[in-house]
């Protein structure tokens, strides 16, 4: 048995794989995120609402889905101890639009500035159509992702790091023309992705439930998936196909899990983190900073495959009969994704009432309160769960479970975590690296 | 100085002693014309009523003592010390120059009504007031005083004051007022410290 | 690595970062024109020419370092590719023309500055002293902010480019950006002058310094004039700005008004005296207009 160490570059900070080999392929792997910023215990000791400042800075990419995850958790601390919280329709519509934009720029910038250019890569071929800072459509994705941002900004002020939420709701109080700024910004991306990404308009995309059809077009998606296929990738990556999302999500109102294609009810009450192998356990054999998500004992995946599994997307159905969980799967079901958000978006824009309320400040609220709270929402990446306990308005406690510690936590060689399983038998390290990548690796999030 | 503003203040001065020895209706312009030693129709070329020249004197009167403030709060020492000198310093205007708080008193607080255009809340005690709310403020940035509304601080501070200075006027008092500077200044600043 | 034809190159390296300035300056809007100018030789979130050990070996010179990130000395806070950041900040600041600082945290050590504040700082100063990572280094440009404007980082590398002068400010920071206050431009201007303070958040009315613990008076630079994204800003969207290009970023506290016997810190440069005595004046009117909703 030799083994090597792999550093994973080119993702949200770094990794390391040290991957075990017995006849060329690899028998083990253990993922190491080795840098860590101590947000959790940054956060002991402030003030409650001082954690909408600080926790959208665990990320720069996905600092609205921590801030959403932040107020959720504080709202609920207050539901807690019995102050009604209610929010407008308005306001929970602003809430999830802002996180939608991020959702949208996260999957474009995935697809075009890691995926693309890693499979040519691992095909030692220049790709002609998204050389960084070179070809048409490459700037035409960065205009796109800045585009929907605009969407988004519109209503959090900025982005990254907006603090656009609030006790109650949110904090813009926006015009009709604001609206129809947005609405603007979001059919520029529309053209985008039908013209580019998509190969159709987006009602037809919506509309093909095959793969086959989706090679129908030279769509930048069906040229990327034609050489996955040519490559095989549609046999690597495969996990343990279990999909798990909790819920507040669009049609996923409440915690479900799915075995292969069977959903179920899930409670997030088995939802646990584990420190195995984690420096903070303070064993020997620690070897990284992160900590491992497990639902009763089990690795389940999250992200945009999680939530299309679990909510029947026909497109995705077939994927998942022709390639299961592997990386094909993935990197279509975060495209698909793309195409509900967007229609989800406008949607959003053609119904929020700017006569509601942004924000109703609910009765008898305290500002130092005792209690504890529990705030969930999907990010880009799959499932974000904030945890705060809080004493006399002080923060005791905070605890952040990111996407990537459900998808490439560590278990151990007779259990391993989702991302362990589908790296355990591939042959070579570029193989590897591109599986390891599909998980769309947050190390930022991951190590806090 | 310019001759005019001379004149114009010493006419402020004139009319701040009558205006609160006699108040503001028994006061009239020829009073005033006539302690000037100047004709009824020159005092128009100052002023143009009795009511705005009754809301120039109460800014003068304000400005004066805000700048006697300024001093106390200008000098290094601290704020337990402060309270005694600004203690000192209107006991001391309440027997030496009574007409400053008479005015007040007498005039601006029991008349409104002529002081409603112009002198909105306070726009005609800035100078008084600021110097209390920069008082205030190092006070509790130097952590002697506790942080509280301005409001309930300034009220327990003037208020006691102007109460004293009330019983010193009615002949209540057993003593001289300078004799109660001490424990005026104690009591104010064990209410209002940290 | 020369410069290519006429494009300057840049190395953009990443200390302890939540990578919010990359992506921040991803929407950039002009980046047809940012690309024919410039080279991103080596950054650690995309493929780009050369890989980290490449440029690490190399001795060629190169234009800027644009650094992300707290720096530190400590080993096991930061390792890229099995090396600490001193050894990459050492040998890739020697070979730049310019070293760009972009964010507050490689400004001023930034939030993550927290954990231990000994051992983590920015690259010269820590907070408000110069008490950084280097006593000394005459080619550091500071461009705080918590995330960098995109254009606040452009703009200067045009500058630096055209061999214009950067004049900067007493914490390095480019003057054509920092000379302004956030306060500026913003849409609650004439609540602040008359003192009117918002009454909840999510109205557009009333100004968010009062209560809200807004630092837009304070806080040196010009979000509201060029706005994020092309659209917007924290207080066009009713949320108060945090002060994030300051060195006292992050404060405590944040969405409360920090007050002395109810009076708030006074705008920068402006005496106490001129504002609270304005204050009071200003507070005295009613103004109904400004009381009504905007709409």
């Amino acid at each position: 048995m030799t083994i090597t160490k792999e550093i994973i570059e080119r993702i949200e900070g770094e990794a390391t794989l040290e991957l075990e080999w017995k006849k060329d392929k690899i028998s083990y792997a253990k993922i190491k995120f080795l840098n860590y910023r101590a947000i959790e215990d940054i956060l002991k000791n402030k003030y409650l609402l001082d954690a909408l400042m600080i926790t959208p800075r665990v990320c720069g990419i996905c600092s609205h889905a921590h801030v959403n995850a932040t107020i959720n958790a504080i709202e609920n601390c207050y539901e807690n101890s019995g102050v009604i919280i209610n929010l407008t329709d308005k306001a929970k519509k602003i809430r999830e639009l802002v996180m939608n934009a991020e959702k949208i720029q996260s999957h474009i910038k995935w697809f075009y500035f890691s995926i693309l250019p890693e499979l040519f890569k691992i095909k030692k071929e220049k790709f002609v159509l998204t050389e960084p800072f070179e070809d048409k459509e490459w700037f035409e994705a960065q205009n796109a992702l800045k585009d929907i941002i605009k969407m988004g900004s519109i209503f959090s002020g900025q982005w990254p790091h907006g603090s656009y939420v609030m006790i109650g709701g949110v904090t813009c109080d926006p015009l009709q023309s604001d609206i129809s700024n947005a609405q603007n910004f979001l059919s520029n991306v529309y053209e985008f992705c039908e013209e580019r990404l998509f190969g159709c308009s987006i009602n037809e995309f919506l509309e093909i439930d095959s793969v086959n059809n989706l090679l129908d077009s030279n769509s930048t998606l069906s040229i990327a998936v034609t050489n996955m296929r040519e490559m095989e990738f549609n046999k690597i990556g495969k996990s343990y196909d279990r999909f798990i999302s909790f819920g507040n999500y669009q049609n996923i109102d409440i915690p479900m899990k799915s075995i292969k294609t069977r959903p179920h009810k899930a409670n997030i009450k088995f939802a646990e983190e584990s420190l195995e192998n984690s420096f903070f356990e303070n064993k020997k054999s620690a070897f990284t900073y992160s900590k491992s998500a497990k639902y009763k004992n089990d690795f389940y995946e999250v992200g945009s495959l999680a939530r299309l599994m679990i909510s029947k997307d026909q497109l995705i159905r077939d994927c998942h009969r022709r390639c299961a969980d592997s990386v094909i799967s993935r990197i279509i079901a975060r495209v698909k994704e793309t195409a509900i958000l967007l229609e989800r978006s406008k949607y959003l824009l053609e119904t929020i009432d700017i006569n509601q309320k942004s924000l109703q400040t609910p009765k008898n609220i305290k500002k130092y309160i005792t209690a504890e709270g529990m705030g969930v929402v999907e990010a880009a990446r799959g499932t974000l769960i904030h945890r705060v306990h809080v004493k006399d308005g002080k923060i005791m406690h905070f605890d952040i479970i990111p996407p990537t510690v459900w998808n490439l936590g560590n278990g151990n060689p007779s259990n391993p975590s989702i991302a362990q399983k589908a790296i355990i038998g591939l042959d070579s390290i570029e193989k590897a690296d591109f599986v390891f990548k599909s998980f769309d690796i947050c190390s930022v999030c991951t190590t806090q | 100085m310019d001759k005019k503003l001379k004149k114009t203040e010493l006419i402020l001065e004139k009319s701040l002693v009558l205006f609160s020895k006699k108040g503001f209706y028994s006061t009239t312009i020829p009073d005033i014309a006539k302690a000037m030693d100047m004709s009824v129709g020159n005092l128009y070329n100052y002023f143009s009523s009795k009511e705005e020249l009754a809301r120039s004197v109460i800014k003068y009167s304000s400005d004066i003592l805000g700048a006697k403030i300024r001093v106390i709060n200008e000098k290094n020492i601290d704020t337990k010390q402060k309270i005694y000198e600004i203690v000192k310093l209107y006991f001391t205007m309440a027997v030496e120059q009574p007409e400053h708080l008479e005015f007040f008193l007498r005039v601006y607080l029991s008349n409104k009504e002529i002081f409603k255009d112009g002198c909105e809340g306070m726009v005609c005690v800035a100078a008084f007031v600021t110097e209390l709310m920069i008082f205030f403020e190092k006070g509790v940035r130097r952590k002697e005083l506790r942080n509280q509304n301005f409001f309930s601080a300034f009220g327990l501070f003037m208020g006691y004051l102007g109460g004293f200075v009330f019983l010193n006027g009615e002949g209540i008092l057993d003593d001289k007022l300078k004799n109660y500077i001490d424990d005026v200044s104690e009591n104010i600043y064990r209410a209002l410290k940290v | 690595m020369p410069s290519l034809h006429s494009k300057k190159s840049i190395v953009w390296i990443q200390g302890i970062t939540c990578n919010g300035d990359t992506h921040s300056f991803f929407n950039y809007p002009q980046m047809k024109n940012f690309a024919k100018n410039f080279e991103i030789i080596y950054h650690p979130l995309f493929i780009t020419k050369y890989d980290l050990e490449t440029i690490l070996k190399s001795k060629d010179s190169y234009d800027y370092l644009i650094v992300e990130g707290s720096f530190t000395r400590v080993k096991k806070y930061i390792n890229r590719r099995g090396h600490s950041f001193e050894e990459i900040i050492d040998n890739l600041s020697k070979k730049a023309q310019y070293i760009i600082c972009a964010g507050s945290c490689a400004s001023y050590g930034g939030i993550f500055m927290a954990r231990d504040i000994k051992n983590i700082s920015g690259a010269l100063y820590s907070g408000e002293k110069m008490e950084g990572y280097w006593d000394k280094n005459k080619k550091v440009i500071n461009i705080p902010g918590c995330p960098l404007h995109p254009k606040w980082l452009v703009d200067t590398l045009f500058a630096l480019k055209q061999n214009k002068t950067v004049l900067l400010d007493e914490f390095l920071r480019p003057k054509e950006i920092y000379s302004y206050f956030v306060h500026h431009g913003c849409l609650r201007n004439e609540y602040f002058e008359w003192k009117i303070d918002t009454k909840n958040f999510g109205e557009k009315e009333g100004c968010l310094f009062y209560e809200q613990g807004c630092r837009g008076p304070m806080t040196h630079t010009n979000c509201n004039k060029i706005l994020w994204n092309e659209v917007s800003s924290k207080t066009r969207a009713g949320s108060p700005c945090l002060g994030c290009t300051e060195p006292d970023f992050p404060r405590d506290n944040i969405y409360e008004t920090k007050k002395h016997m109810s009076l708030p810190a006074t705008p920068a440069g402006v005496s106490k005296r001129a504002y609270y005595s304005v204050t009071g004046i200003a507070k005295s009117f009613k103004i109904d207009r400004l009381e009504k909703k905007l709409i």
